[in-house]
């Protein structure tokens, strides 16, 4: 028969309240989420905070009061005196379903951390007395005493804040720690406002938050869900494993798209979590967050487990990520909002820390920052880098492409610039010493056609040579691609006095059309190249008409489907069948001299700006030229 | 006797070719190939008519017209240049630097022998109809084209070719 051993108890020195009230909180914040929590727990559906400040008749306070179901005297002994045990099991309370949020039995202790006076009112329902329990904490603060040494006395009296009916608990603390001031107020609403899911908010509870004199910091506190993000995507996670997405990528498409994986590892011990990220392209407007600080949050049965999703918390690796491979890196940490939904009731290896800062390192707490990383961010980056990435890569290769070709021509047109100022240079001094031979020739009275000849042929070589120049001038010099409002009426009476002179040397009849005044926004210089080309085709062909007809040249300007229209007709020779095809090819060739290139270029030039140029023409009969002009925008004002 | 004309251009080549066909054309010519050299010039003697370059190095033609005027406020004046087209007819260079520069006419080169001489007999030959009260106002006029508000033309007419409307 083995012997049977004599046993050794545990026990626990009173110092322990010390280890779990006062010191295993980092912040005073999450001491008070621990009474909101056991508030919600107790299935109070408002819970109300007051803070008093000092006065010379009464001390300061923090109070949480709360609507909850409240404790008879043997709850009290069986519950609140008993450290670390707790009755809130895996079984959903009260009229709402309610998942416990406590379960370590010991958020009463945490008052502790507030102040080390407290005093417990609380009643049930139907009572018309309530228990009241002063506590001094301080008795506590000595590790000579056992635990249960320490005794606390109690009281049965009527509540005052209480009616028969009612039942709640309302928890005085007095001879604070720490004072409450307004920042640290200010940091308490924000723990608060965060620790309730503001996407996913648990139903029937409200926090009511009251600073005595203090209209500004009080009211109730809600977190408000953000709105308009680009991508919003859904998740959760089914039977097997298999993982359910939904997203939505505004304004792109409103089509929601579904998609699912499988396999993915350790995803079967997270069947049932599910979850939303709101992701931004640009760092979004205060009126989309409402003030929300940007993270995903983990919230168990809807509250919040800290730290994940706080500024420091990296618990997801994106700023690490962003930080080791930024190009890689398409998730901005804050642009990315969300929230994870886990629950106690499914998710039991995902309970969190006593001190309720972290999860414990198990398989399913791993598994769930896999999940995370592998599969749901890996997605929603994916997304982003083929829906916003690629996109600006895109624009910025197109961008840096223009404004190459915008270097690119500006150089080409600085250099055109100057090779039509140093060609004009020994232009002149050709046509100059050309003009000095002929008139030495007739000074000595020489008469010869050959010399004439060559003079005339020199003169003409000089004359086309200098269209060109005036083209590549016009081309690289003007600002063809910005629009302005003009008159074209002005406009086309200015470019045909320019060839007054060869008009009247060549005897044309001028006849404009032209209505008073004909308002467009067109590029000007645009419209002056074109209608100065084709009217000096055309008195150049009439200049050609040898057979004694009266040479008419007429010019009209029409408005038609929204476009000008400006025509310009000749009676001239016409443009032989053989040229007619070629006539707005690129070095068309013929017998009309400045016309091929100029026309091909014009053109263009005009097609680029959504009109066109056509042509009529019937030979020995004449040429009608039109040019359409599109109305076009005017440019921003820089 | 012969009217006196004063060419000023950088181009070597071009300033002999002109002086040829106006010499051809019985005028005595003088030339100068720098803005500043042309100043020295008239400061020793007097002429009816400056043909001047736009664009030179130091000082362009519009400025040095105005210098000359001080001392030759009467002294009729072409200003030519390869530069200044970019969509603007003669006339209306001629317009413009005439109110701002008080210059007579304004061509583009390469002009033909024949223009030019044309326009020089035509400028030379325009003596007000003998109305001394106008020449005699040109002089007064002339002598007070400030040089702040040539080189505010040269420069205006400068930024107009970069820009071009």
């Amino acid at each position: 028969m083995p012997e049977q051993p004599e046993k050794l108890p545990f026990e626990a020195s009173a110092y322990l309240q010390t280890l779990i009230g006062r010191e295993l909180f980092r912040g005073r914040e999450l001491a008070v989420v621990e009474l909101v929590k056991n508030a919600y727990d107790s299935g109070a559906r408002n819970v109300s905070i007051r803070i008093s400040t000092p006065t010379e008749k009464r001390p300061a306070s923090f109070e949480v009061t709360d609507d909850g179901s409240g404790m008879d005297l043997a709850e009290i002994k069986r519950l609140f005196m008993f450290a670390g045990y707790s009755e809130k099991s895996s079984d959903t309370i009260g009229p709402e379903g309610r998942m416990p949020t406590g379960e370590k039995g010991i958020g009463r202790f945490a008052s502790d951390r507030l102040g080390s006076s407290l005093q417990v009112e609380t009643k049930t329902a139907g009572q018309t007395e309530g228990i009241v329990v002063p506590i001094n904490w301080n008795l506590f603060n000595t590790r000579k005493k056992r635990f249960n040494q320490i005794e606390v006395p109690y009281y049965r009296r009527p509540l005052s804040f209480l009616q028969k009916e009612q039942s709640g608990t309302r928890l005085t603390i007095t001879q604070l720690r720490e004072p409450w001031d307004r920042a640290s107020i200010e940091e308490l609403r924000r723990s608060l406002a965060q620790l309730l899911n503001p996407f996913d908010p648990p139903k029937h509870f409200q926090i009511h938050f009251e600073v005595v004199d203090s209209e500004a910091l009080s009211g109730q506190i809600q977190g408000t869900p953000v709105v308009e993000p680009d991508f919003d995507l859904r998740f959760t996670v089914k039977g097997g494993g298999v993982l359910e997405r939904t997203l939505k990528h505004t304004p792109t498409s409103a089509e929601e798209k579904k998609s699912t994986s499988s396999g993915i590892e350790g995803a079967g011990k997270l069947v049932g979590l599910r979850g939303r990220l709101y992701y931004y392209v640009k760092h979004p407007k205060r009126a989309q967050v409402h003030g929300q600080p940007a993270g995903v949050f983990l919230f168990r049965d809807g509250f919040r487990i800290e730290p994940f999703g706080s500024g420091t918390a990296d618990w997801l690796g994106i700023g690490e990520k962003r930080a080791k491979r930024a190009g890689h890196a398409h998730i901005v940490p804050s642009r990315l909002f969300g929230f994870i939904s886990i629950s106690r009731q499914e998710h039991e290896g995902l309970r969190d820390t006593t001190s309720r800062e972290a999860l414990p390192d198990t398989a399913e707490s791993r598994a769930l920052v896999h999940v995370l990383k592998s599969d749901i961010l890996a997605f929603l980056e994916d997304e982003i880098r083929r829906g916003v990435a690629e996109p600006r890569w895109e624009e910025s290769r197109t961008r840096k492409a223009a404004e190459l070709q915008r270097v690119r021509f500006q150089a080409l047109s600085a250099m055109s610039s100057a090779v039509a100022h140093e060609l004009r240079q020994p232009l002149q001094v050709i046509r100059s010493a050309a003009g000095n031979i002929a008139t030495r020739v007739r000074q000595l009275r020489l008469d010869d056609e050959v010399i004439r000849n060559a003079q005339q042929s020199i003169d003409l070589s000089i004359e086309r040579i200098d269209q060109r120049i005036q083209l590549i001038s016009a081309l690289t010099g003007t600002k063809l691609d910005i629009s302005s409002k003009i008159d074209m009426v002005t406009v086309i009476k200015e470019e045909c006095q320019q060839f007054s002179e060869r008009i009247q040397e060549h005897a044309i009849e001028l006849q404009l059309n032209l209505p008073a005044t004909q308002p467009a926004t067109v590029s000007d210089p645009l419209v002056r190249m074109v209608v100065k080309n084709i009217v000096e085709n055309a008195i150049k062909t009439l200049s050609e008409v040898g057979d004694g007809r009266r040479r008419r040249l007429q010019v009209s300007l029409q408005r038609e489907n929204g476009r000008h229209v400006v025509a310009v007709q000749d009676n001239g020779l016409g443009i032989p069948a053989d040229l007619q095809e070629k006539l707005f090819a690129k070095f068309a060739p013929g017998t009309t001299g400045g016309m091929g290139v100029a026309l091909y270029v014009c053109q263009l030039l005009v097609k680029s700006h959504g009109g066109e140029i056509k042509f009529k023409t019937l030979e020995a009969r004449g040429t009608t030229f039109t040019a359409y002009f599109a109305e076009q925008e005017l440019p921003d004002a820089e | 006797m012969p009217n006196r004309i004063l060419i000023v251009d950088d181009e070597i080549l071009v300033l002999a070719e002109f002086k040829t066909a106006l010499e051809l054309e019985g005028y005595k010519v003088w030339t100068s190939q720098s803005a500043k050299a042309a100043l020295t010039i008239v400061q020793e003697a007097s002429f009816d008519l400056i043909v001047l370059d736009f664009i030179m190095p130091g000082m362009d033609g519009l400025e040095l017209l105005a210098r000359i005027r001080k001392h030759q406020p009467l002294v009729r004046s072409i200003i030519i240049s390869g530069k200044l087209d970019g969509g603007r007819s003669e006339d209306d260079l001629t317009k413009t630097l005439g109110e701002q520069v008080e210059a007579d006419l304004y061509l583009n080169k390469p002009v033909q022998n024949e223009r030019l001489v044309a326009a020089v007999k035509a400028l030379l030959t325009d003596t007000h109809g003998g109305d001394w009260k106008a020449i005699a106002g040109q002089l007064v006029q002339g002598q007070r084209v400030p040089i702040g508000k040539a080189r505010a033309a040269s420069k205006a007419l400068k930024k107009s070719l970069k820009k071009k409307r």
